[in-house]
């Protein structure tokens, strides 16, 4: 790990420099058609699965628990992005899905209970989520700067 | 540098799962699941959503729990806003050569 300090170099330079050792690493031809496949069998996997969900909820009285099993289902899918994905930029989406799925799970509880205060906190957990966001792309763009790359397991500098 | 613009600019992560990995992750969602069902499926859970008055949630509402109830957290939050914008100038600013 490099420690030496060194002026910010332009940011082209280093962003052309990154991708062209990506682009080394792995031959380009098989870069591209990956990609599409890719994120419509996604796109497919998730209309599929609302359209089981919707025929299994037809005609059904909404319950708070239903709005628990979605916020269970969005924690899910955020924790299970932190715990595989490696961008930093990804994993602050994932750490955002879970915040929002506490919220939802607020305000459906503030529904089922009549209190007005779960969407207080609801606001504030949104406000608190901003300022963490803004302050973690600020450092990540700062890294990226320095460093050339926003993969986390990059950054073992304060590792012991 | 938005992301995935320019063909040259995408960036594949190369970590492929592995079927530890796959395993563990169904075991725990598994835990999951059944940690959380007998709770999710419990009578006060289950049962309609009670009727609320017309304004429950409405603006009016909320603003005056805001105001009212949580009016030092609401301040606290905007003196929090102000040194994030103030801490973000710092770390974003181009350092002089």
């Amino acid at each position: 790990m490099t420690t030496e300090k060194h002026d910010n170099p332009p940011l082209e330079g280093h962003v052309h420099a990154w991708n062209e050792s990506i682009i080394e690493a792995e031959a380009p031809a098989a870069v591209a058609p990956r990609h599409i496949p890719r994120a419509l069998a996604a796109g497919a996997g998730v209309l599929l699965l609302a359209v089981i969900v919707g025929i299994v909820l037809h005609g059904r009285q909404a319950t708070v628990a239903m709005y628990v099993w979605l916020s269970l289902l969005m924690f899910a899918v955020g924790a299970f992005g932190v715990l595989i994905r490696r961008n930093a930029l990804v994993l602050f989406m994932c750490i955002e899905l879970m915040l929002n799925a506490a919220n939802i799970a607020f305000v459906a509880f503030a529904r089922g209970s009549g209190n007005v205060e779960g969407h207080a906190i609801v606001l504030f957990v949104m406000i608190v989520a901003a300022a963490e966001v803004a302050v973690g792309l600020a450092i990540i763009v700062s890294i990226f700067r320095r460093r050339g790359s926003a993969n986390v397991d990059d950054l073992t500098t304060l590792k012991w | 540098m938005l992301l995935g613009v320019d063909r040259s600019e995408v960036v594949i992560e190369r970590t492929p799962l592995q079927a530890r990995q796959l395993v563990l992750g169904a075991i725990s969602a598994l835990i999951l699941i059944g940690a959380a069902a007998p709770v999710l499926a419990s009578k006060t859970l289950t049962t309609k959503l009670p009727s609320v008055p017309r304004t429950f949630g409405s603006a009016q509402t909320i603003g005056g729990v805001l105001f009212q109830t949580y009016l030092l957290p609401f301040e606290l939050t905007g003196l929090l806003l102000l040194v994030a914008t103030v801490g973000i100038l710092m770390l974003a600013k181009r350092k002089p050569r």
